[in-house]
């Protein structure tokens, strides 16, 4: 019991010197250890409210339980600062890394955390003993470290094992100080009054995070609780003299002024003091692997300086244009402004149009929560529904490591190398779409031959060819399928899925973005160099297909503009000689909707070769069947055609000879009319040297050829 | 952020309440506390019961209603929960405020202020609101307590409105009768007066957080006496934040810097700590809001472990199985949908 007799026993040369010291730190020149508001008289604070001068129960006079302790005896709800409060579940638990179960959460920068994590005992232990983490966390990969004390005693005796959310982990460990748990992690176990210390089945969680170093500046380093942070590590709570980054805050105008200014310990306008301990996130580029900060926010090429994100006085970003260090309205750990993360995004990054959102922002219908690497990340799932359609999604601020080489991160701070990235959401769940199936088929857009080749804003007219996802799909432009009908009177546009990609028009020139469908297929398929051969050698060879669909031959079939036949009897399906088709309108998913199919539209694969959605025989000797042309009966009679009535022998040619439609026709275009053009493997010139068709008018032409045996010499019909 | 317009105003007084430290001549004299003498009343004996953490955000007072419920309010989360004595969750209140104090009466009628709005709201058992004391929103500066005196006579309410320095006291019209305290040092005034308590022989124990003692009133305001200590040597208080008393007359004194409770006799001879900062059973993390039950059970909020600490006092009665409680039945460790029903 403590009472009148106690406080008369304290030894008078201690009293007299403490209270001498509080009169001298009271009387000194301003600044020295000025308490300037609102840490001041103004809020009735004085040096007791904080220090006492005897038999004070840790450092600094001050510290029960931590500094922390200390500063939310005030900063609480009911209590002195009650209007800047703060709880310990306020603490920053960000994912990714947590346990199974464990929700991110938080709202502000944690008080008792470091380069070695921070460490939470697990509900019901019994254990007096503390655990502490140690050593610089140098793993690439955030996690949750597990210890478990499976044999009770005091340190040296009881035994302990450990795993991580990642699969590593240790057992029959001794207790003892500073016990290597990979990754440059320690634990040290410290005894109790009481003993066991440890007892067997209690446990403790260490939070490890990435890219974290100690501070080096003194006056942060001399700041630390078992190398951990606390609240005076970044706040000089008794001045606020140093800069801190926030506009909107006042002068410093001497002893006695500055409230307002966070009593920051260092300055940190720049980002200086943030930096100190997050260094290894100061980069320049995306390309090492985090977000760049220290540069001005370019205002084209896709971004635009922030409309209300603050930057540094020389108009940078810094960690603090994004992030809020306390009372952050995001409520899962990531400290950031604003809880809409692609709100955050867009106020820099144009290509995420929020207004009319395209399907990957849009959370009321396409946009996907990541369901957790499956092809080659390890980037969990984001289980947190309101991050639905954000760019958290795909893209990680500070990277995430390449697990083939963890040393480095995914580029454009992806979460996975496309097309992995887009698998995870298009091989059928969560998007309905299986296009992974497809692409996976014996005829497709070759994805897997190229990895992170395509680059934003490369060339519309592909210099070196490749296929990416994104060389025909613009993630943040693209919007949802838009079922076209068949027949058209206008080129397909390059719109829902297609919306936003660049591509050549008719005249060879770059547009951007592509008006038409075909604008974009003209990128590889028409002026680039390294054209793969024609798949059959033709009277007139022509690879290009630009040149092929521009109106400069005598034939083509009509996905640019009309076709040249006024005279086509065999259409159907609402098909007429005005019409206009798509590139697609052949070549798609042999298993897409359009062919009856359960799979993905577009011709990202195909059983059938040349990646066509329905049959078509080149072979020729081919027994006929009406099935081996079903690519040219969707929009052509059978019927028509075996009648004659627009070539009467088709019949004795087709059904009788078996020679497919592609021996006599290019199914794209052609320098005579009506699509003739011999495949010269099966057709030769006739006896004379000459090989032709000439059409003769309506429904008659004439052929001069040899072709299975036969010359014909002006055969007409 | 919510600001205190009265915390400027009181400014130079603290300076000369360290000018009086100091010695320094002209300056006002603090009020010099009696810690009490020897132990009028026994030490009791305690032993932890339970560490309850289920669905406890932070939280700050707790009550008891005459069913032996508990009501927690957790003012971050603009909720209060009503639970049943092994932690099982009864019900939500939440879309609050700011709820920090909370008293429940003899007829469970409660008592809950938000802080958002600076008033203090009446329900009735049922939770239908009855009314508000004083003129509803504005009658308080910061209410950080609230206290019903056991005497059915009187029915009046004590509010430790310690933005504003004074204690007030209503009737059972929810009107202001009177109100004591007022800025200061000396006997009677307070510097932030975060707790108060009524004990059975009417006596109002009020925890003057700045000035680092317990005054002791009669229930019409008068000074009666005082204890606690306030700088230079051992500091016995820390930060008061939240007083009790059991039927004995022990006064239960919740130190939310130092991490525990301190248990008195009525003039201040200390009997006994109780806890420790801590992350154990029985431990605490800045302890705020505390209440003994009819089973002499202490309950103690401890905001940063986000718990509620249960302790037996001497001849306590045990914590009934969970089976045989009200409410839903909860095992501690359950979590209860927090429910919406703002009243």
């Amino acid at each position: 019991m403590r009472g009148p007799m106690q406080l008369r026993s304290f030894r008078p040369d201690v009293i007299g010197t403490s209270f001498l010291a509080v009169a001298l730190l009271l009387l000194m020149a301003p600044g020295a250890v000025a308490l300037d508001p609102a840490h001041d008289a103004s809020w009735s604070i004085d040096c007791s409210s904080c220090h006492t001068t005897h038999n004070s129960s840790g450092g600094a006079l001050t510290t029960v339980g931590g500094n922390g302790n200390l500063c939310l005896s005030c900063h609480m709800v009911g209590s002195l600062a009650s209007g800047l409060p703060f709880v310990d579940a306020d603490q920053a638990l960000p994912g990714p890394g947590l346990p199974l179960g464990t929700i991110p959460s938080g709202t502000s920068h944690r008080w008792d955390s470091g380069p070695a994590g921070h460490v939470k005992a697990e509900a019901g232990n019994t254990s007096p003993g503390e655990v502490i983490p140690g050593g610089v966390f140098n793993g690439r990969f955030p996690k949750t470290i597990t210890l478990t004390v499976t044999a009770s005693g005091d340190v040296g005796a009881a035994v302990f094992s450990w795993s991580d959310t990642i699969g590593g982990g240790g057992s029959g460990l001794t207790t003892g100080v500073d016990v290597p748990l990979g990754d440059g992690m320690t634990a040290s176990f410290v005894d109790a009054d009481t003993s066991p210390s440890f007892v067997a089945g209690d446990g403790w969680q260490v939070f490890v995070r990435t890219d974290l170093l100690p501070p080096a500046d003194p006056a942060l380093s001399a700041r630390l609780e078992d190398g951990r942070t606390m609240c005076s590590t970044c706040h000089n709570q008794h001045n606020q003299s140093r800069a801190p980054f926030d506009p909107s805050a006042p002068a410093y105008g001497g002893s006695g002024t500055g409230e307002g200014r966070h009593f920051m310990r260092i300055d940190n306008d720049q980002g200086t003091m943030c930096n100190d301990c997050h260094g290894l996130r100061v980069v320049q580029s995306s390309s090492e692997g985090s977000h760049p900060i220290e540069v001005v926010v370019p205002g084209s090429g896709g971004t635009q300086p922030p409309a209300t994100l603050p930057l540094d006085p020389n108009d940078r970003i810094a960690c603090m244009t994004c992030h809020q260090v306390h009372d952050s309205p995001a409520m899962d750990g990531s400290l950031l402004r604003s809880a809409d993360r692609t709100g955050l995004c867009v106020e820099c990054h144009t290509l995420a149009d929020t207004a009319t959102p395209a399907s990957h922002f849009d959370p009321g219908s396409t946009g996907a929560l990541w369901p957790g690497g499956q092809y080659g990340s390890t980037f969990p799932a984001i289980t947190d529904s309101s991050q639905t359609a954000s760019c958290a999604n795909c893209h990680q601020a500070h990277g995430w490591p390449d697990s083939s080489d963890p040393n480095v991160d995914y580029p454009r701070l992806q979460v996975d190398l496309e097309e992995n990235l887009c698998y995870t959401c298009h091989d059928g769940s969560p998007a309905d779409a299986d296009v992974r199936t497809d692409f996976l088929k014996s005829s497709a857009h070759p994805l897997d031959l190229a990895s992170e080749v395509h680059q934003i804003g490369e060339p519309a007219t592909v210099t070196a060819r490749h296929v990416e996802c994104e060389d025909c799909h613009g993630p943040h432009e693209a919007l949802p399928r838009v079922d076209l009908p068949g027949a058209t009177t206008a080129p397909r546009p390059a719109s829902g899925p297609l919306e936003g990609v660049r591509g050549v028009n008719l005249a060879g020139n770059e547009v951007n973005p592509a008006s038409y469908e075909y604008e974009l297929c003209f990128r590889c398929h028409a002026d680039s160099p390294n054209l793969p051969a024609a798949p059959t050698p033709r009277q007139f060879p022509e690879s290009n297909l630009r040149l092929e669909f521009n109106g400069s031959l005598a034939s083509y079939h009509p996905v640019a503009m009309e076709g040249t036949n006024s005279s086509v009897p065999s259409l159907i399906n609402g098909w007429d000689e005005t019409s206009l088709m798509s590139c697609t309108t052949c070549h798609n998913n042999d298993d897409g909707p359009v062919a009856g199919g359960s799979g993905a539209n577009g011709p990202h694969g195909s059983d059938l070769p040349n990646l066509l959605e329905r049959r078509y025989v080149t072979a020729d000797g081919t027994n006929f069947a009406e099935a081996n042309f079903a690519m040219c009966f969707k929009c052509h009679s059978w019927a028509s055609i075996e009648s004659g009535a627009s070539f009467d022998d088709h019949k004795k040619h087709i059904s009788g000879e078996d020679t497919p439609c592609n021996v006599c026709h290019d199914p794209h275009a052609s320098a005579s009319p009506k699509l003739i053009n011999f495949d010269t493997s099966v057709v030769s010139p006739s006896n004379s040297g000459t090989l032709s068709y000439v059409s003769t008018g309506t429904n008659s032409g004439s052929c001069t050829l040899n072709c299975h045996g036969k010359n014909h010499q002006n055969w007409t019909y | 952020m919510l600001t205190n317009p009265s915390r400027f105003a009181r400014g130079q007084r603290a300076c000369a309440l360290v000018v009086a430290l100091l010695g320094i001549p002209g300056a006002a004299t603090a009020q010099l506390c009696d810690w009490g003498g020897a132990p009028t009343l026994p030490v009791p004996e305690v032993e932890v019961l339970a560490s309850q953490s289920n669905a406890l955000r932070a939280p700050a007072r707790v009550a008891v209603d005459s069913e032996g419920r508990v009501w927690v309010t957790d003012p971050t989360a603009g909720a209060v929960a009503l639970r049943n004595l092994s932690g099982g969750v009864i019900d939500v209140r939440s879309g609050l405020g700011i709820p920090v104090a909370m008293a429940v009466d003899a007829f469970d009628g409660i008592y809950l202020s938000d802080q958002s709005t600076g008033r203090v709201d009446v329900y009735d058992a049922g939770w239908n609101h009855a009314g508000s004391l004083g003129t509803g929103a504005g009658e308080f500066a910061s209410v950080t307590d609230i206290a019903v005196d056991p005497d059915l006579g009187t029915a009046l309410v004590f509010v430790a409105d310690s933005g504003a320095d004074l204690v007030k006291v209503y009737g059972p019209d929810h009107q202001l009768v009177r109100s004591f305290g007022g800025s200061g040092t000396g006997p009677g005034e307070f510097d932030f007066p975060s707790a108060v308590w009524v004990s059975l022989d009417g006596e109002v124990f009020v925890g003057d957080q700045n000035n680092d003692r317990v005054q002791v009133f009669d229930r019409d305001g008068t000074f009666l006496r005082c204890f606690g200590a306030q700088g230079g040597g051992d500091r016995n208080f820390g930060r008061i934040q939240g007083l009790a008393g059991d039927t004995l007359g022990r006064v239960y004194v919740a130190d939310a810097f130092q991490g525990h409770v301190k248990v008195f006799d009525p003039f201040g001879a200390e009997l006994v700590v109780i806890g420790g900062l801590g992350d154990l059973p029985g431990e605490f993390r800045t302890p705020f809001g505390l209440v003994i039950d009819e089973g002499n059970r202490l309950l103690v909020t401890s905001v940063n472990s986000g718990r509620l600490e249960v302790f037996g006092l001497d001849d306590f009665e045990v914590i009934p199985p969970a089976d045989l409680l009200f409410g839903d039945g909860f095992e501690s460790g359950d979590v209860h949908a927090w429910s919406d029903a703002t009243p």
